[in-house]
């Protein structure tokens, strides 16, 4: 079984990307993969103030649990309107201008734990040499670190780590409620391997950034990694199993 | 699966050198190789000297390992006669298959028409770095334009386009006019289309596949090309065969 712990639908202009539930389906059924935790991400690149766009119309298939994807305009009170059943929300702070001191961020991380959402913060979607950021992101980390200390009750999925990123500040991966998603392991050598020596196999959850990357590469790194069979089995879907089941 | 990785790099550091090896061993892989500075440094713009010592290196490597590895001679263009001279002492002495360029100067410039010529001269390809980043690029950073603008210039040198120049849509765009351009797919993320596009644009013949390893995972890099939607035939001339025809080789 595989559980994609990073999946987009939506719309990024300057990706030129464009994906509906029924493509993504489409896609991540052809690469085998079970179940994935996607949100619409066009409101963090647009200047709507609609939290799923996207799903207006469009019917979630049950392969499918859904985030919220904030954008730069979201209010904690529009989240708490949404009827829809979500586990979590995405945030995207090297790619929008989040003030993450503000009151409205204390509110939804108290919301959040109130509901058993999952945080998942977005360092990186794409090479950073080719889109601008409006933050870096050893700034983005040092936030997240004191976010993750304040809120102990929550769960925080960072996605878009490289090896680099844990070896500068690997206190903030070893804390009890961080999980790192490894669409990004793309260097160096081994790079699988590498990181079960920074952080622990429970710790890692399996993405693959679609639409945006092939999910099959994806796996194909997981599966032809030099790791254990535990550890294989561990990334791809126990860890996101047991995490959406504890945060039920 | 057969692979011959047209892009990696010997770091000159003992413990991931080494680990390039294992992998291609286990692999059963052959590759192109080339050095690009020494104890893991990368030497943008390197004394002839210090040029040299690198390209001992790998003429050491594949005396050592001729099962595994090809080597690609670094040369600097800024040297002049010079480069020359080192092209034909690579080619001659160690029986190296082609010329690396990297950013010592861009490619469309006159500097660099002389080592083209000895190119054609001994029938050797030339692998070009090429990148389009968001910002300026580096100093002497090709663009893919360049790599057209010398391709026209030289119809008959074969000019291997490093990384499908980065930004690959614009990359392949440039370049898909000039039949002596291929591209490697080597040093970007997996990104959804990309190889697929290539293949639309170019025909599969002219694209080849790298990892840029070690400073890239070789799996998320032969998974790029695995999980293009194109015929396994078209993923066996990437992978192997395109490579193998240029290169003159078994």
């Amino acid at each position: 079984m595989i559980i994609d712990f990073n999946a987009h639908i939506g719309t990024w202009p300057e990706k030129n990307m464009r994906c509906s539930v029924v493509r993504l389906k489409k896609i991540l059924v052809s690469s085998k993969i079970d179940c994935a935790v996607f949100s619409d991400i066009t409101p963090v690149f647009s200047n709507k103030n609609e939290l799923t766009p996207g799903l207006k119309k469009e019917r979630v298939p049950d392969m499918f649990i859904p985030f919220l994807s904030l954008g730069p305009h979201f209010s904690v009170g529009q989240i708490k309107k949404k009827k829809e059943k979500i586990k979590g929300v995405r945030l995207y702070p090297v790619y929008t201008k989040y003030p993450l001191r503000q009151k409205e961020w204390y509110n939804l991380f108290t919301y959040a734990e109130q509901q058993n959402w999952i945080i998942q913060i977005y360092l990186r979607l794409v090479d950073i040499r080719t889109i601008k950021l409006t933050k870096s992101i050893a700034s983005v980390i040092g936030s997240v670190e004191k976010i993750v200390e304040k809120y102990q009750g929550l769960k925080f999925v960072i996605s878009g780590v490289t090896l680099e990123d844990i070896k500068k500040r690997p206190e903030l991966f070893r804390q009890n409620n961080v999980w790192v998603e490894i669409s990004h392991l793309q260097h160096p050598i081994n790079a699988l391997y590498r990181l079960l020596g920074l952080v622990d196999s429970t710790k890692v959850l399996f993405g693959s950034n679609a639409p945006l990357f092939y999910p099959k590469s994806a796996t194909f790194q997981i599966e032809n990694s030099e790791i254990s069979r535990e550890d294989k089995k561990r990334i791809l879907a126990e860890n996101a199993q047991k995490m959406l089941e504890d945060n039920r | 699966m057969h692979i011959l990785d047209i892009h990696t790099h010997l770091l000159d550091l003992k413990s991931l050198d080494q680990e390039l090896l294992d992998f291609i061993r286990s692999w059963k892989m052959r590759t192109v190789i080339s050095c690009l500075g020494l104890n893991g440094e990368m030497w943008r713009n390197p004394s002839f000297g210090a040029l040299q010592m690198c390209n001992g290196k790998v003429a050491t490597l594949v005396q050592k390992h001729p099962e595994i590895f090809y080597g690609f001679c670094y040369i600097n263009p800024r040297h002049g006669s010079k480069a020359i001279k080192e092209i034909k002492r690579c080619i001659r002495n160690y029986g190296m298959k082609g010329i690396k360029l990297w950013i010592a100067c861009r490619c469309n410039k006159k500097k660099v028409f002389p080592v083209i010529e000895a190119a054609i001269d001994y029938n050797i390809p030339v692998l070009q770095h090429a990148y389009v980043r968001k910002g300026p690029n580096l100093p002497g950073e090709s663009y893919p334009e360049d790599v057209a603008e010398l391709a026209k210039k030289y119809p008959q040198v074969k000019i291997i386009m490093a990384h499908m120049g980065f930004n690959w849509k614009r990359g392949i765009d440039a370049v898909k006019f000039y039949k002596n351009i291929s591209v490697d797919t080597s040093g970007f993320d997996p990104e959804f289309g990309s190889i697929e596009y290539a293949v639309k644009q170019l025909g599969a013949g002219r694209i080849l596949y790298g990892s840029d390893a070690p400073g890239r995972d070789i799996l998320c890099q032969i998974g790029k090309v695995n999980a293009a939607d194109i015929s396994e035939r078209d993923k066996a001339h990437i992978f192997f065969q395109n490579a193998r025809f240029l290169l003159r080789t078994k």
